[in-house]
């Protein structure tokens, strides 16, 4: 039905159109500022030398990565909403980033940095989504409730342990232990991986929209309607945590992305799963960088930690929609 | 021919040891009702018959294929079920709700046809529901609910139709609306089988009824036959006064 496909469209390409322009910002503000004629002279492989390193060595990858981790958390955050049938699930709560968080704090306080750090924040994403999930799996499937209570818990653990692991650090590795536990992206270099994966995850979740609209409704419900619930609900808890791995060990942990996100597209855009993945991968990703680009501006040449911007856009953002939404 | 049949079926009801073995076979056109007190397993054998709950022994067999051999996807689309619960885990309209019914025959990359939205009317309108057609489900009251879950059942449109209890919360206008559409249903070659407590609705709609007591012991046949004051006093543990309107028997309890 052509309105079916319009109303699909229209909002998708406006926020297409908004990624590229925050994009566009991203690319342009900093250090030197580079108008819009020469950020697209130099798109078209023109532009002088400097300016051309600038934004095609430094800026252009730190802008992807985080497009890519905001796109990758937004939809983590979504699909275990759905799993869950509970607007409060999110990558942070479960405790998936606390698993991360030791892990790649483990390493630093070793001395180990870098890609070391970040495989050994993807395994302990890893750890930890298999540790809530299993303890939280009883006989029959997972009980929402449960698993958030076990996610819960899990997250908490995690936290007196990080605690406990700065305290026993030296000094002089503690800041950039702190920085990674509020997100920092001044590192991500290399944005192909998350960026792939998050079009390959878009790709591949399109034709299931339908059947996590129904598993929405239970899966008692959806097995009536005919999906196999059991096998979609494994398939996207192994889908929402490989995108969590992936974006923690690229950019630390980020709160609020996988939690607003989805929510605020929720109130505006409704709850049909095959506009809303593809919406949150694109505002979560536009949130992200915007975010990523206040942190490295406002108070340059210092960079402030990105999970405190989002926070701080989140908090306020997500209170006033809920609230103008309210009964 | 039957469509839905139970060989050599015992439910698993958690607690009960045993279980008399059933074997039944639903036909097109035919309405069963299964009656028994609270805790009797009404609800599992329903759950049982559709699929969702694995049987202790026997098999449940759908157009002569055995439901453990079917894929969900293709039971789907000969078998829907209503339940007594609803689970809304995010808002959604009752428009939505009742395109759900459609899923089971669209394929992966298949977006709803304009034949879908007009089966999906058609049911809302059936059901006096259309009015409410963008209203959030969760915003509606109790009866409302059930109508709009009987509409996705009847845009799923299947072949046997399972539901668990369907006049519950609804007014006695709608009850009575409510049973004359599965009994239309039945006659345009539906197999029915309904979970009820009201045995005055079991007398007055249902052509086959099916005891279940909660012992575990099950007899079945013919309604005339089955709605006799006896087995139905023995059945809920409560006297009966038996009353005829309209060639119909009531079924009136009373004290004593």
């Amino acid at each position: 039905m052509r309105d079916m496909r319009l109303q699909a469209f229209v909002p998708l390409g406006l926020l297409a159109l908004g990624a590229l322009a925050a994009l566009g910002v991203s690319l342009g503000v900093g250090s030197a500022s580079i108008p819009l004629d020469r950020l697209w002279a130099i798109a078209l492989g023109e532009g002088d030398g400097l300016a051309r390193t600038m934004v095609l060595e430094l800026r252009l990858p730190r802008a992807l990565s985080a497009f890519a981790v905001g796109g990758l958390l937004a939809v983590a955050g979504a699909l275990m909403q759905v799993l869950l049938r509970n607007p409060l699930a999110d990558p942070y709560v479960l405790g998936i980033s606390g698993g991360a968080a030791m892990g790649a704090l483990g390493a630093m306080m070793l001395g180990l940095g870098g890609m070391l750090a970040s495989t050994s924040a993807f395994g302990g994403a890893l750890f930890s989504t298999l540790l809530v999930f299993g303890l939280a799996h009883g006989r029959g499937g997972w009980a929402p409730t449960r698993l958030l209570l076990t996610g819960i818990v899990v997250a908490s653990g995690w936290g007196a342990m990080i605690t406990l692991m700065l305290a026993m650090t030296p000094a002089e590795r503690l800041p950039g232990m702190l920085y990674w536990l509020m997100g920092d992206l001044s590192y991500a270099r290399e944005p192909g991986l998350p960026l792939a994966l998050l079009a390959l995850t878009c790709i591949g979740l399109l034709p299931l929209g339908r059947s996590l609209n129904v598993l929405a409704r239970g899966p008692r419900q959806a097995a009536a309607l005919g999906v196999d619930a059991r096998l979609l609900e494994w398939g996207i808890y192994a889908i929402a945590s490989l995108l969590t791995a992936v974006a923690v060990a690229t950019a630390g942990s980020i709160g609020f992305v996988g939690l607003v996100v989805p929510h605020m597209l929720r109130l505006v855009l409704g709850n049909d799963q095959r506009i809303a993945l593809p919406a949150c991968a694109l505002a979560g990703g536009t949130l992200l960088l915007l975010a990523d680009t206040l942190a490295r501006t406002v108070i340059a040449p210092e960079q402030l930690p990105v999970g405190v911007i989002t926070a701080l856009l989140g908090v306020p953002t997500f209170l006033f929609l809920l609230y103008r939404s309210g009964p | 021919m039957s469509v839905l049949a139970a060989r050599d079926l015992v439910i698993d009801v958690p607690g009960r040891q045993s279980g008399q073995v059933l074997n039944l076979a639903v036909e097109p056109g035919q309405v069963w009702g299964v009656l028994g007190p609270n805790g009797a397993g009404k609800t599992t054998l329903l759950h049982t018959l559709a699929g969702l709950h694995p049987p202790r022994a026997g098999s449940v067999i759908l157009d002569e294929t055995p439901l453990a051999r079917l894929r969900r996807r293709r039971i789907a689309q000969r078998l829907g079920v209503v339940f007594q619960e609803r689970v809304d885990g995010f808002p959604a309209t009752v428009e939505e709700t009742a395109m759900l019914g459609r899923h089971p025959y669209l394929s992966y990359w298949q977006r709803e046809s304009a034949e879908d939205m007009r089966r999906v009317q058609a049911a809302l309108e059936r059901l006096d529901v259309a009015h409410l057609r963008q209203r959030p489900v969760g915003t509606l009251s109790g009866g409302e609910r059930q109508r709009v879950a009987i509409a996705t059942l009847l845009t799923q449109d299947p072949a046997v139709w399972l539901v668990d209890e369907p006049t519950n919360h609804l007014d006695l206008h709608h009850q009575s609306a409510v049973m004359a559409l599965m009994r239309e249903q039945a006659a345009a070659g539906r197999a029915l089988m309904l979970c009820l407590h009201d045995l005055n609705l079991a007398a007055r709609w249902c052509s086959h009824v099916l005891l279940l007591y909660p012992s575990g012991e099950a007899c079945w046949g013919a309604a005339q036959n089955m709605l006799v004051p006896d087995a139905l006093e023995r059945l809920y543990r409560q006297r009966l006064r038996v009353v005829e309107v309209d060639g119909a028997p009531v079924f009136v309890p009373v004290n004593g």
